[in-house]
């Protein structure tokens, strides 16, 4: 291991995984290189319409880590590049990037898609999934990072008319590739996945038959950013699709084409695609998915699935489809010849089929594994060592995403942020030793001046001022009140604008900017940087969209576009009069971290955060560490648990930067993020910056089949002890889903069917003459797992699906065991002698988490597992700032899954610890306490727990408050206001609409 | 419904299964009902849906596996699992439990033709009198039908380029086919031989999964072909004959492994390269093309045959689904053989009766024996639908076609 370590990071890939990995890291004060095969970061949630469980926009969630990512000082995002070369050790790697050619400069381009209306050349879109054409010069996708086009050279005619057509001089045809060399410290793997190509299944006609469309197709189709522009149509005529049909397990489960695993999220995007494309048709649109076993068995997922059957009619069919058929009368429409449960043969027909296809390894990952050495799985997934979460065989090489192993988004970003927790263990020596702050003038002290505004006007190119007449409206804005200059610019965000801009704000003694030009989702951060660079107060400023919302919508009417643009402008003036500087509040961080929960997430947490140098508190309501999973004799994969735990806990107990307080709870919680104390109920008082839920789950005691009425009745924990005792039991039977996936309880456990699976195997090892029967409802072994069941299967492990409305019926008789239950293959009942019968029995929230929730002011949903700030893209955090879970504290999980968990928490923590002092963001609500009338709503309302009463008054804590306005909006006595978003100003630009000028 | 009692369940049956199969593919079944949904028949018939019949033997129900009528009805068309994504195939397990049957028990007079083969050499007896008669008389009809005198059968030549294997049918039944087939190989001009010892290149072991019977019947064939030193062996059209040949090669034979194609490939080749010339407008009847199982979803030869008809046929229909995703005739697995399900038979032929319909096709060209057995039943079965097309093989057709080379 090198001694010398580098403070950077490189990331391969630029998807959901890298992005959330390089944010981390460059927060926690590490050097990031992001690096990407494509022309822009993404991955492939740009391309997706919405996300499950929560139907939120794709895009939307994604955008603002676009954003951020892309303009983060300390991440150099490399695209077009690929990896050619690793050298060196961990702590000190070498890298050689092979970065090919865009042909367009990044920074002169705009965006503004001249280039590509010259273009003569249509070129299929892959980002449509071929289902519309692009130009041979295009930007992937519209909120596209880097916000600039690039040259398909293997489709371009090189006939230059997009050179002719950019004003900005930005493309350079004779633009070569470079090489280039980064040190770094160590690498994240997230090159993501490819979707499987069903060309290889031609039973199922796609390529064939145009109504044949893959999932990701599907998805483009939904988009309102796709081919259709969002209508449901089918590929064939454009016609409405009346009725739908999705084929699940589409080259995933198939050993034929050695694609043995589970791809995990097809069968949750498959519901969900079928509620959306509900929701897209007026006529009402029937919907099946045909499918083998219903995998929904992450957070929130199984209610969605009861959600989409109960009340949005979707219809599900457990039948693997053997072929798909042009229809009898129809040859546009697709029959589909299938046995039910029963082996019932029904023909139907659809006027579509949707092809759920599954994940596999990109080619170009493996081929980068193996050239850095990396041993991958038989399916080439690059699986992380066993409880690691996020290990490679390679010190100082992380795998994230989906290339470690089918896996959906939240597990995505989780892995993600462990991998960056794992990595700061490693490189916390050069922390901070490669970023660097950008250093602004102190700002200009502009109170009790008269406002002094300068306008400066967008052409865009000819984006605006092709339509609107941009000389026409400065000199209209010159007139308006309080304005001292008003100028137009080709392009007010080229650099040399920006500098002129910088020169007319001193020249002139500007205190107050307006720039009408295009979206401030993209460019306010950039002329908010020209301010204080001027020393103007970043809050000073105005921004109006006159292209999105104008020259691009009102082509055909310049006269009225001109018009509308002057309106805008002299709204944005009147507003900008009262715009007020903000002072952006610091308050500084205790560098110690506070983790609730002594089991394996906890422990977790706590040697990932004190191996980067943080104080760490631990603490434990039990007298000792290590929690349920003690009693586990081994992990999923046959993992030695016991010696992983001992080995940790007496990490733990050792480490002098941890303490430990066992047999103690949380009594008290004073303070916010990065000052917080804690009193246990000893007493003590302890002081950290961060905390960690960690509390685990409980066992449910079962109130089902007799439980409790026999020996031989055990849950499944009880039967990992017993094992040993049970050497001549003969005749086992699980029994899935007690307690889970039932009214009251109507989640999925998770870990039960692979944790039956593996219990089952071992029995047949032992004794290949026993009778083992699983009955299950569906059997969850998603991703690698699916192989355990696979060999299960083949040891001779005997699956019996049962109803939920025909369970199994336990019985004792003249001291027999008896399980009787209906084999449904065959249709006869099936009655069992059993031996030993094994629950598979629920996980539950641990009964502290009411309490905790409380003190702590964070959500529980209504299982009573602690809420996210977001299910897709914020797993590990609470909406309150500082607060992170981690285990089964969030949700039942396997040990894996824990401990990868676990180190995000500890790595969404170092965002914060690596600190010295926690910045407020910007806009913060403020109260006039002389008009708070302590009525609570604000504390009440406050999804970030901002608000707190002090003195009969309510006080926002500004580093908590994120700007969103809801307390201002809701307070009834208008006690509190949003910093520059004020009712003032909002009246103010309203007047300047009515004003009438001269 | 039905109790089934754990304590009848047998563990070990599995076990049993697996060494038959040499593998345990088949109980990674994952019940999915993929093979329902392929099995052409799964609905035509009760006892018919291969998911079920697996199921009892991962159940470990031994005896209902044994009684099940599936284990016979199955035509062994390996449609069901050809796809199966846990590699089951129904087919191997099918024939791997009839080869635990008493050969005494064995349905039908399958047993009968495998002794008689080993017995005579040939799968109907043909004394060996008889065979040579025929011989000489297709040899005479040929003389005078092709003006030659001098044309002689190339009987038993060392050397020979191809070695010509037949079904016995070609000599009981249709000798006037095997002289249709001699004719279009003396038209090309190829340096073949016909065996006066070993010539029956068919196995109805393929179908009884009796491995003793099944080398008894096809080593000494290929032992032939070895002591007359040819280069390939080419198959008559019979899928049987063909799937006995291939996969008999592939599983049983010891020695060094030759080359064994269909004679459609052999036929192509021929026209491909001029030596073979057939009118483009010979047939302009509507024609479709059947797919033996054993020929184009077991042994992959799908695509010659059809360009092939392509060269001499102006209205081509191909049947949906075809190739290798066909229907079985409705006879395969030793159906012929097995008089008693003859109402299975009748039935299950009622989806290639649909199917032929469909085209419109007034020439069926049946590239098999047992399936041209099969389509002759269903044309009577059928008579007014099915029974208004023709049946014929691929060689009576094409000799509509052939044009006889110039005298030299």
């Amino acid at each position: 291991m090198s001694s010398d370590k580098t403070g950077a990071v490189m990331v391969v890939g630029a998807g959901i995984a890298g992005i959330q990995a390089s944010l981390d890291l460059a927060e926690s004060g590490y050097y990031v290189y992001l690096v990407e095969r494509s022309s822009a970061i993404g991955g492939t949630m740009p391309m997706l319409d919405k996300t499950f469980p929560t139907n939120d926009c794709s895009m939307c969630i994604l955008s603002p880590k676009l954003v951020d990512a892309g303009r983060h000082r300390n991440i150099k995002v490399v695209t077009l590049a690929e990896v050619r070369e690793v050298a060196g050790e961990a702590g000190d790697f070498s890298v050689t990037l092979g970065v090919q050619p865009r042909y367009v400069d990044p920074d002169k381009c705009k965006s503004c898609g001249e280039c590509a209306d010259a273009c003569p050349q249509d070129v299929p879109d892959a980002y449509n999934q071929g289902l519309s054409e692009r130009k041979a010069v295009f930007k992937l996708y519209a909120q596209a990072f880097p916000n600039a086009y690039t040259v398909d050279k293997e489709n371009c005619l090189d006939c230059g008319a997009c050179v002719d057509a950019c004003q900005a001089d930005a493309i350079d045809h004779g633009m070569e590739g470079e090489t280039l060399r980064v040190q770094v410290g160590s690498i994240i793997m997230a090159p993501g996945f490819t979707a499987f190509d069903p060309k290889a299944l031609e039973y199922y006609g796609y390529g064939r038959l145009p109504n044949v469309v893959t999932s990701l197709e599907f998805e483009r189709i939904l988009s309102a950013s796709g081919p259709y522009a969002g209508h449901l149509k089918r590929p064939s005529d454009g016609r409405e699709p009346q009725k739908i049909a999705w084929i699940q397990c589409v080259g995933s489960r198939n050993r034929r084409i050695e694609h043995g695993y589970c791809s995990s999220v097809c069968c949750m995007y498959a519901v969900k695609e079928a509620v959306i494309a509900k929701e897209h048709s007026a006529a009402g649109l029937d919907t099946t998915i045909f499918f083998m076993d219903m995998r929904t068995y992450g957070k929130g997922f199984e209610k969605y699935y009861n959600r989409a059957r109960d009340e949005n009619g979707v219809r599900f069919v457990r039948s693997r489809i053997y072929e798909v058929r042009p229809g009898a009368e129809d040859a546009e429409r697709l029959l589909i010849r299938y046995g039910d449960e029963q082996g019932v043969l029904r023909y139907e027909e659809f006027d579509m089929v949707v092809l759920s296809v599954g994940m596999e390894p990109a080619a170009d990952a493996v081929t980068l594994a193996r050239k850095m050495g990396l041993p991958l799985n038989q399916y080439n997934f690059l699986e992380p060592a066993p409880l690691s979460g996020v290990a490679t065989a390679k010190p100082g090489i992380y795998v994230a995403g989906a290339f470690a192993g089918p896996r959906d988004i939240p597990e995505t970003v989780t892995q993600a942020s462990a991998a960056v927790g794992e990595s700061g263990l490693l490189l916390a020596e050069a922390r901070g030793t490669m970023v660097s702050e950008r250093e602004f003038p102190p700002e200009r002290d502009v109170a009790g001046e008269q406002a002094r505004i300068g306008v400066f006007v967008c052409n865009c190119g000819i984006n605006i001022g092709s339509v609107v007449n941009v000389p026409e409206v400065v000199e209209y804005a010159r007139k308006l009140p309080n304005v001292v200059l008003a100028e137009g610019n080709l392009y007010s965000c080229s650099q040399d604008s920006l500098v002129a801009m910088g020169e007319a704000i001193a020249a002139n003694k500007l205190n107050r900017v307006v720039v009408a030009s295009c979206s401030p989702r993209t460019h306010r951060p950039l002329f908010q940087e020209t301010l204080r660079e001027a020393n103007l107060n970043p809050e000073l400023f105005e921004m109006t969209n006159i292209r999105d919302q104008c020259s691009w919508v009102h082509q055909a009417e310049k006269v009225k576009a001109t018009a509308k643009a002057r309106d805008l402008v002299r709204m944005a003036v009147a507003k900008a009069a009262l715009r007020e500087p903000v002072r952006r509040v610091s308050v500084p961080v205790t560098k110690a971290a506070l983790v609730v929960g002594g089991g394996v997430a906890g422990l977790t947490s706590a040697l990932t955060l004190a191996g980067q140098g943080y104080q760490v508190h631990l603490v434990e309501k039990e007298n000792s560490l290590g929690g349920l999973a003690m009693r586990f004799s081994e992990g999923l994969r046959g993992e030695d648990t016991g010696s992983c735990l001992r080995e940790m806990i007496a990490g733990v107990e050792s480490h002098p930067l941890i303490t430990v307080y066992t047999g103690r709870e949380i009594a008290g919680v004073a303070g916010y993020v990065g000052n917080v104390v804690t009193t246990l109920t000893d007493g003590r008082e302890i002081r950290h910056g961060v905390t960690v839920l960690a509390t685990g789950g409980e066992a449910y005691s079962p109130t089902e089949y007799l439980y409790g009425r026999d020996g031989r009745i055990l849950t499944n924990l009880e039967l990992d002890e017993k094992l040993a005792e049970l050497a001549g039991a003969k005749t086992f039977v699980f029994i899935q889903c007690v307690g889970s996936r039932e009214p009251g309880r109507p989640y999925c456990s998770r870990v039960c069917c692979s944790n039956s699976v593996k219990t089952a195997l071992k029995l047949k090892k032992e004794d290949p003459g026993r009778q083992v029967f699983i009955l299950y409802r569906d059997v969850r072994t998603y991703g690698i797992l699916e192989e355990l069941y696979e060999e299960a299967r083949r040891s001779g492990v005997i699956f019996v699906r049962y109803d939920v409305d025909d369970k199994p019926v336990v019985s004792l008789e003249d001291g027999r065991l008896k399980v009787t239950v209906t084999e449904p293959v065959l249709g006869d009942r099936l009655v069992i002698d059993a031996d030993i019968l094994s629950l598979a029995a629920a996980i539950k929230p641990a009964a502290a988490n009411t309490r905790l929730s409380q003190l702590f002011k964070v959500p529980l949903n209504e299982d009573g597992f602690f809420l996210e700030a977001h299910l897709k893209l914020r797993p590990v955090d609470f909406a309150s700032d500082g607060v992170f879970m981690a285990g089964v504290a969030h949700a039942p999980k396997n040990l894996e899954e824990n401990i990868a968990q676990a180190k995000a928490a500890a790595g969404r923590a170092c965002t914060i610890l690596a600190k010295d002092r926690l910045e407020s963001h910007g806009v913060v609500a403020v109260v006039d306490p002389a008009k708070c009338a302590a009525c609570l709503t604000c504390v009440r309302l406050c999804p970030y727990n901002a608000p707190r009463i002090a003195d009969y008054a309510a006080t926002i804590e500004a580093v908590l408050c994120q700007g969103c306005g809801t307390c201002a909006g809701e307070c009834p006595n208008k006690a509190i206001t949003l910093q520059s978003y004020n009712d003032k100003t909002f009246v103010a630009s309203v007047d300047g609409l009515f004003t009438e000028v001269s | 419904m039905e109790t089934i009692q754990s304590s009848q369940l047998n563990p070990g049956f599995r076990d049993r299964v697996a060494g038959l199969v040499k593998n345990y593919d088949f109980s990674q079944c994952l019940a999915c009902g993929m093979c329902t949904g392929g099995c052409p028949y799964s609905d035509i018939h009760e006892n018919n849906d291969p998911r079920k019949f697996l199921r009892k033997i991962n159940l470990g129900m031994e005896k209902e596996v044994f009684e099940d009528p599936f284990i016979w009805y199955c035509t062994m068309c390996e449609r069901c699992t050809i796809e199966c994504p846990m590699q089951v195939n129904i087919a191997v397990v099918v024939r791997s439990l009839r080869g635990t049957w008493d050969k005494d028990k064995i349905p039908g007079y399958m047993q009968t033709i495998a002794r008689e083969h080993i017995e005579s050499g040939n799968q109907m007896n043909v004394s060996q009198v008889d065979y040579e008669e025929t011989l000489e008389w297709i040899q005479d009809e040929l003389r005078e039908e092709l003006g030659d005198p001098d044309y002689t059968i190339p009987l038993d030549k060392k050397g020979a380029k191809y070695f010509y294997g037949f079904n016995a049918r070609d000599v009981k039944i249709y000798a006037n086919e095997l002289q249709t087939t001699l004719k279009l190989f003396y038209a090309a001009g190829i340096d073949y031989t016909i065996s006066t010892r070993r010539w029956d290149a068919t196995n109805i072991a393929l179908f009884t999964g009796q491995n003793d019977d099944f080398n008894a019947i096809s080593q000494p064939i290929w032992e032939e072909f070895v002591n007359l030193g040819c280069e390939q062996f080419i198959v008559t059209e019979c899928g049987h004959a063909f799937r006995s040949m291939k996969w008999g090669q592939r599983t049983f034979w010891k020695g060094e492994m030759f080359p064994i194609r269909h004679i459609l490939e052999l036929l192509l080749d021929l026209v491909k390269d001029g030596s073979l010339k057939l009118d483009p407008d010979a047939v302009t009847e509507v024609v479709t093309y059947h797919d033996p199982c054993n020929t184009a979803r077991k042994e992959g030869v799908w695509q010659s045959p059809r360009e092939l008809i392509r060269t001499f046929v102006k209205n081509f229909v191909d049947m949906n689904p075809n190739g290798r995703w066909n229907y079985c005739c409705g006879a395969g697995g030793g159906g012929m053989a097995m008089p008693e399900f003859n109402e299975k038979r009748k039935a299950k032929g009622r989806r290639k009766v649909d199917q032929v319909c469909a085209t419109g096709a007034q020439i069926v060209i049946v590239p098999c024996h047992n399936c041209m057995d099969q389509f002759n039943d269903l044309n009577k079965w059928y008579p007014d639908t099915k029974g208004k097309s023709k049946n014929v093989h691929m060689c009576a057709l094409m000799e509509r076609a052939l044009i006889m080379p110039e005298k030299k």
